[in-house]
């Protein structure tokens, strides 16, 4: 937003309850750039209607009490760091909201909502945006997107799936953490080596259930990723490992990729492909003995 | 203080290597090798009453997890609970793939050497019992015998077993389910107290970071050490049985 349309905002705002001619004050600062009283009494009388100097005073004392601006010394420059201040929050939060592609915070996992972020990227005509990406310790939903997968796959979507190497330190260290600091009944039940095999289990089935897979990669990593993150095309949601509690239960963040500003966008995706690099590759093919290569994927 | 440790085993790992048996390897008739392999087989049945007499007999509890859990991985399931091919089986059908037939693996008795190496690997845990240091004695042991000097075993066989086993994938030959997962995930791998927190730790290392732990003062090593020598003994012994088949190929 400009700086004059965000003083116009302003002037409307109905907590300052400042009158026509008052707006056309402050409207007077903007157009001179003005800091002290005398130019811009002079300005005004130019630009806007004759005023005498004491109703013009008076006009600017009812401003400097709608803006609260009460500190000792030369009020205008006061009002204007207020407005310039003003100014720059709010456009901190335009940022924020909007151009960083931040477009919702859930308590927890949008079931539905990832789901209908896959079928509307799988009938999407725009062919980059032909991707799925999760990353996670283990995908405790993953069999919520089975037919999805199978679709994407059946539609040449390029599906990559980064899961912990649940014989890693890192894994035992989430567990540990995952376990020690949980309120609830997680405290017993998390197994992170269980928990991945279970999903390869899963994505074993559906390399049977496909007549090819070419467009599925498997990964696995050995350290500690911060976020978990679900991409379906230019849709992400993304949630902190935090102590004591799954991903998919915490807050998440709902993102759109290719904003203006790239800044969460694009380290999440740049975190993603560092991860993606260092990985290694494995699959869960029902014609191998998959579960001893698991074991020994990152002994050298 | 772990210096002498690693070094010992540096040095034993590099006799057991030089073994004749293995220096020599490739000479040996086909019908010979897969002959250590079936006697290697008791030892390898062996394994789970060493392993669950550890059990019993430790009372440290993390030690007691990391060697149930070495246990179970011989007995592999799926997450729904149905068992899969055990270790055993896969030790079959290597052998099989190697040219064994399931008569000669079941009907083969154990030589007598394989027997006396068999008890008196076990006989040299109930030993341990009953000491002050039982416990670590009995991890030294575990590790050395069960599994780092397995990995150096499995690795000296490998030149002849891959002949017709692959460690990958391949068209041509069948993929080695035992030996060759064995000889990764049983390795030293690192000296003691030099195991990496990324990457993966083989059943050497996880039993290696209690042994670590527990190795309290310069006695408790005397007495790990000393263990590990007589491990080495053993497993010299069982190949020693081997060095006729060797004579043979020399005056054939």
């Amino acid at each position: 937003m400009s700086w004059q349309k965000f003083l116009l905002s302003i002037c409307s705002a109905p907590k300052y309850e400042l009158t026509l001619l008052e707006k056309e004050v402050i409207m007077c600062i903007l157009e001179t750039k003005t800091q002290t009283k005398n130019d811009l009494f002079l300005a005004y009388n130019q630009l806007y209607s004759p005023i005498n100097e004491e109703a013009f005073t008076q006009r600017l004392k009812n401003i400097y009490r709608k803006f609260k601006i009460t500190e000792k010394g030369y009020k205008l420059p006061q009002l204007h760091k207020y407005l310039v201040n003003q100014y720059l929050s709010y456009q901190n939060q335009d940022i924020f909201f909007s151009e960083i592609g931040l477009s919702y915070i859930y308590p927890q996992f949008p079931r539905d909502k990832f789901g209908q972020a896959i079928d509307r990227m799988i009938n999407s005509e725009n062919q980059d945006e032909k991707q799925v990406d999760i990353l996670q310790t283990f995908a405790p939903n993953l069999d919520d997107y089975y037919e999805h997968l199978i679709q994407c796959l059946q539609n040449q979507v390029r599906v990559r799936i980064l899961l912990a190497w649940p014989y890693s330190q890192a894994a035992k260290l989430r567990e540990a953490v995952l376990t020690k600091y949980a309120n609830t009944n997680l405290k017993n039940e998390v197994n992170i080596r269980n928990a991945v095999v279970a999903n390869l289990e899963t994505l074993e089935k559906i390399i049977q259930a496909v007549d090819q897979f070419k467009t599925l990669e498997i990964k696995l990593y050995d350290t500690l990723p911060s976020l978990a993150i679900y991409r379906a095309g230019n849709y992400v949601l993304a949630a902190p490992f935090l102590h004591g509690s799954l991903a998919i239960n915490t807050f998440q963040l709902e993102l759109k990729l290719n904003t203006v500003n790239q800044l969460i966008g694009n380290t999440l995706q740049e975190d993603f492909e560092l991860m993606w690099q260092v990985a290694r590759s494995f699959c869960p093919n029902p014609q191998r003995n998959w579960r001893n290569d698991l074991k020994i994927l990152f002994v050298d | 203080m772990l210096e002498r440790i690693n070094s010992l085993e540096t040095n034993l790992i590099a006799q057991l290597k030089s073994h004749s048996l293995f220096t020599q390897i490739d000479t040996l008739a086909w019908q010979d090798f897969l002959a250590i392999l079936i006697q290697r087989r008791f030892l390898s049945l062996a394994i789970i009453n060493i392993y669950e007499l550890a059990i019993d007999a430790l009372t440290d509890k993390a030690a007691k997890q990391t060697v149930r859990e070495i246990l179970h991985e011989e007995y592999p399931r799926n997450t729904k609970g149905i068992p899969l091919p055990s270790h055993r089986e896969l030790l079959f059908q290597d052998l099989l793939n190697l040219g064994a037939t399931p008569k000669l693996i079941l009907t083969t008795p154990e030589t007598s050497i394989t027997r006396e190496v068999r008890l008196q690997s076990y006989q040299l845990m109930i030993n341990c019992l009953g000491k002050t240091e039982a416990q670590i004695q009995l991890i030294a042991f575990l590790r050395f015998w069960a599994e780092v000097l397995v990995a150096v075993e499995y690795s000296c066989l490998w030149q002849r077993i891959s002949e017709r086993l692959a460690s990958k994938n391949s068209e041509d030959k069948p993929r080695s389910e035992f030996y060759y997962f064995h000889l990764i995930h049983d390795s030293r791998n690192s000296d003691l107290g030099q195991e990496n927190l990324l990457g993966g730790l083989t059943h050497s290392q996880e039993l290696g970071i209690h042994l670590k732990r527990l190795i309290s003062s310069t006695e408790v090593l005397d007495l790990c050490i000393t263990v590990e020598n007589q491990a080495y003994l053993l497993k010299y012994k069982f190949y020693n049985q081997f060095l006729d088949s060797l004579q043979k190929v020399i005056y054939d």
